[in-house]
């Protein structure tokens, strides 16, 4: 164990592979709950638009939680808001989400971005939470999010369309993940810049619906580039079952990969090699909103006992989600490291 | 405010209370050691929300025979001193039913039947359990006492003794719980959809999942 | 018995040599493609290869030549399908293959379903079918919809995030035989027992059969959610569904 360290310097070493004091508890996604909404009086759907909500909201997950890291961006939304797509804004109570039964594209010749996409109030408004994070938590570790061009691709074209299109023509399936890649590259840049120690970047290529051999042969070369263009640590998050990609993820150079508890942490571990960091994988619909504080500290073990270099929830959590169970992944990391 | 570690674990939340500025009010419960006792909380502090919990806790003592705590408007306990988890969730839910404007009022054991010309009645049999009747039932026509008490069941998780008969763990009597389970029981579909209404709430699933 | 050798189109005997593990299916596909014409194997190779335009082009063909719309259907387009299901049940294929064969079996049909709804065949028995609350997956269950419809049921279909109430509403609106429930997600496979428990509670539980399928569920599930019977893909619920209104083989 090395001297103790900030939360900022925890969670950079982790996203390095170099040693820490204890394992960090990470959350690359939110976990944003009503009751914190109430609690800093930054409730749904404002804490999406305005980035002051956005940034008080999100500083919960540090000062309420006990999380190394704080992450504003609570949806996946804000790129696809930015070039046009039909947003249902929803209440306290519930997600942002694209409408994708409205697409906004049919072909890849379609794609069209403005250069000044991200002057879009959405996209700004995650800039300047990250902004004002950074200037009020210099020691915790803020993190951004990037949506990759899977993710894009399903909200601007439709899921059921661009998945018929991934097979009918390959081509043409890369023009759209070519065309909208700079989306995630100009996003995630822009974020390191306002401040950000390592974004997010969900690309939803998921076992549920894809194989890893499509991983393969449409995401991984180009996730390696972002890892090169982005000049931040990078975090890959796709739900579901995703050992089979895993190996070809690890090879991506990103930093880590959030993953999901449909995967044990033991194999998920095995799968990686060593080659890129672990973040999750605490059940969100069962252990984390069901069940109580002890089976969340016995899933957060698992991932400790497998090594697993960074602690989090699989995914944003259920926004009704009890506080105590939350707080119960702070206290597993540190009785398991024997700290107070 | 500070995040309370002191409330124990969560019984059930609503996310929007429309009757105050959509604030968000849990029931915890917390062991002491004069039993378990029950917390209407929130995070919230906008105008008028003491006097909601207030109301709502009061509503839980008229609608579910539970008792205040001294020296805390917003705690409440059973008269037996144990916790019947379901039926406070139910309790809870149900006090946000009531109009704010209006003094709660304790239900009677009697009931015409939503979906028949039947008259339901709960009867206290003794060692906490009660016997559900039904009169007026018409020739050829079935009871609909079996179907309320297995709703009774279903919705408070209460032990079923017979057909007819459903009782509360503790052995001791609750009426004026158990005639506000009444209510909800004979409609125990619309009382399930509710929960599972607010349960799809607050999800975030990936695009791929996604309608 | 059958012989893999006695399937005449080479596409499916590799199909099968390759995608289908399980001795008992294996005899079951060899079996029904080896019944099969050989010109109703190539609409199945079609339809298991996604290609929509060869299946709309052979299905025409062959209806012009006077084979039957049943037999093409069945002997072409739904025995093409069960491959499929086993493929996607066993992670061979994922679900843009899977849109694809949907898409070729859909151009199929369309010249099939005008001949058959204009013929009047009784339907065999009315199944209410739906993906349970919460699930928005529809492959696995539209496939099944489509080979239900294949083999002469009236299918109603509810979509996906079908609630109890939804269910309730369409057995009293629709009175069918069977319900027919689908899930993909684990996390959403309780609420298939949570819909038998509302059909309960309306007294309706004795007046429909119940069968369960889906990737996440397997017989011991289904049993213990009180169902009457679990498909573990489409051809078997087709199977199921057929003995469970009594006209199965093995009824």
């Amino acid at each position: 164990m090395t001297a103790a360290m900030t939360s900022r310097e925890r969670v950079l070493a982790a996203l390095h592979g170099e040693p820490v004091d204890r394992t960090p508890l990470v959350n690359p996604t939110s976990v944003a709950t009503v009751e914190l909404m109430d609690l800093v009086e930054a409730p749904f759907p404002d804490a999406n638009r305005e980035p002051e909500l956005m940034a008080r909201l999100a500083a919960t997950g540090h000062t309420e939680l006990g999380f190394d890291s704080i992450m504003p961006v609570f949806s996946i939304i804000q790129e696809s808001s930015a070039i046009g797509c039909r947003i249902q804004w929803e209440q306290k109570d519930n997600w942002p989400t694209v409408k994708m039964t409205e697409p906004i594209f049919e072909r890849s010749e379609d794609i069209r971005i403005q250069d000044d996409w991200m002057d879009h109030p959405d996209a700004q408004c995650v800039l300047e939470a990250i902004r004002i994070l950074r200037r009020e938590y210099p020691d915790v570790a803020v993190i951004g999010k990037t949506m990759g061009p899977w993710s894009q691709a399903y909200h601007s074209f439709g899921v059921e369309k661009f998945l018929l299109m991934s097979l009918d023509d390959e081509s043409a399936t890369k023009d759209v993940l070519d065309r909208l890649k700079r989306l995630t590259v100009e996003y995630g840049i822009a974020q390191a810049e306002a401040g950000a120690d390592a974004v997010t970047l969900p690309d939803h290529a998921t076992g549920d619906l894809v194989s890893g051999e499509y991983y393969k042969r449409y995401l991984q070369e180009m996730h390696a580039e972002f890892a090169e263009q982005i000049p931040i640590p990078i975090i890959l998050h796709i739900c579901g079952r995703t050992v089979d990609r895993m190996g070809y993820i690890a090879e991506t150079g990103m930093a880590a990969f959030h993953y999901d508890s449909k995967n044990e942490p033991g194999e998920s571990m095995e799968a990686v090699g060593g080659k890129i960091r672990l973040v999750g994988n605490v059940n969100n619909p069962q252990t984390l909103y069901a069940k109580g504080a002890e089976d969340v500290k016995d899933e957060v073990r698992k991932n400790l006992e497998a090594g697993v270099q960074m602690i989090g929830p699989e995914c944003a959590i259920p926004l009704q989600t009890p506080i105590e169970s939350l707080r119960a992944i702070r206290e597993a990391v540190v009785e398991f490291h024997g700290l107070n | 405010m500070q995040i309370r570690t002191d409330l124990g674990t969560r019984v059930e939340l609503v996310s929007m209370d429309p009757h105050c500025h959509d604030a968000t009010i849990g029931l915890y419960r917390r062991e002491t050691a004069d039993g378990p006792v029950g917390i209407v909380h929130s995070y919230s502090s906008v105008a008028g929300i003491a006097k909601r919990l207030g109301f709502l806790a009061e509503a839980m003592c008229v609608l579910g025979g539970l008792e205040r705590v001294e020296g805390d408007d917003a705690t409440v306990r059973l008269p037996c001193r144990t916790w019947h988890n379901a039926a406070l969730k139910r309790l809870f839910l149900d006090c946000f039913r009531v109009d704010p404007s209006t003094a709660p009022e304790v239900k009677p054991l009697e009931a015409p039947d939503t979906r028949s010309e039947q008259l339901i009645r709960v009867e206290p049999v003794g060692g906490g359990r009660y016997r559900v009747g039904a009169t007026d039932v018409p020739e050829g026509d079935d009871s609909r006492a079996p179907a309320i008490a297995r709703a009774l069941v279903r919705l408070a998780q209460l032990e079923e003794v017979d057909e007819t008969t459903v009782g509360f763990p503790c052995g001791e009597r609750h009426d004026a719980l158990i005639g506000a389970l009444l209510v909800r029981a004979q409609n125990l579909r619309a009382a399930l959809r509710e929960e599972e209404l607010t349960a799809s709430r607050g999800v975030l699933t990936a695009p791929s999942a996604q309608e | 018995m059958p012989e893999l050798s006695d399937v005449q189109n080479e596409f499916i005997r590799g199909e099968i040599e390759e995608f289908v593990e399980r001795p008992d299916e294996i005899v079951r596909m060899t079996a029904l493609f080896s019944g099969a014409a050989p010109a109703l194997q190539d609409i199945s190779a079609a339809l298991i290869d996604g290609d929509d335009e060869a299946v709309d082009r052979l299905t025409k063909a062959q209806l012009d030549a006077g084979v039957t719309a049943l037999e093409i259907m069945d002997n072409g387009l739904i025995a093409g399908m069960a491959l499929v299901g086993i493929k996607f049940r066993d992670n061979f294929i994922f679900v843009p293959e899977v849109l694809a064969c949907a898409r070729a079996m859909k151009a199929g049909m369309a010249h099939i379903e005008p001949i058959l709804s204009a013929s009047g065949v009784e339907p065999v028995g009315k199944v209410v079918m739906g993906t349970v609350k919460g699930d928005l997956h529809d492959i696995g269950k539209n496939l099944v919809i489509m080979m239900l419809r294949g083999a002469g049921f009236e299918v109603i279909d509810l979509g996906v995030d079908v609630s109890p109430d939804d269910f309730i509403e369409a057995i009293e609106q629709h009175k069918p035989s069977v319900v027919g429930m689908s899930a993909l997600l684990t996390t959403t496979m309780p609420n298939m027992g949570k819909t038998i428990d509302a059909f309960v509670d309306e007294g309706l539980r004795d007046k429909v059969k119940v069968m369960l399928g889906g990737a996440p569920v397997n017989q011991e599930f289904a049993d213990d959610m009180g169902a009457d019977g679990y498909g573990k893909d489409a051809m078997s619920a087709v199977t199921l569904a057929k003995d469970l209104v009594g006209v199965g083989a093995s009824a």
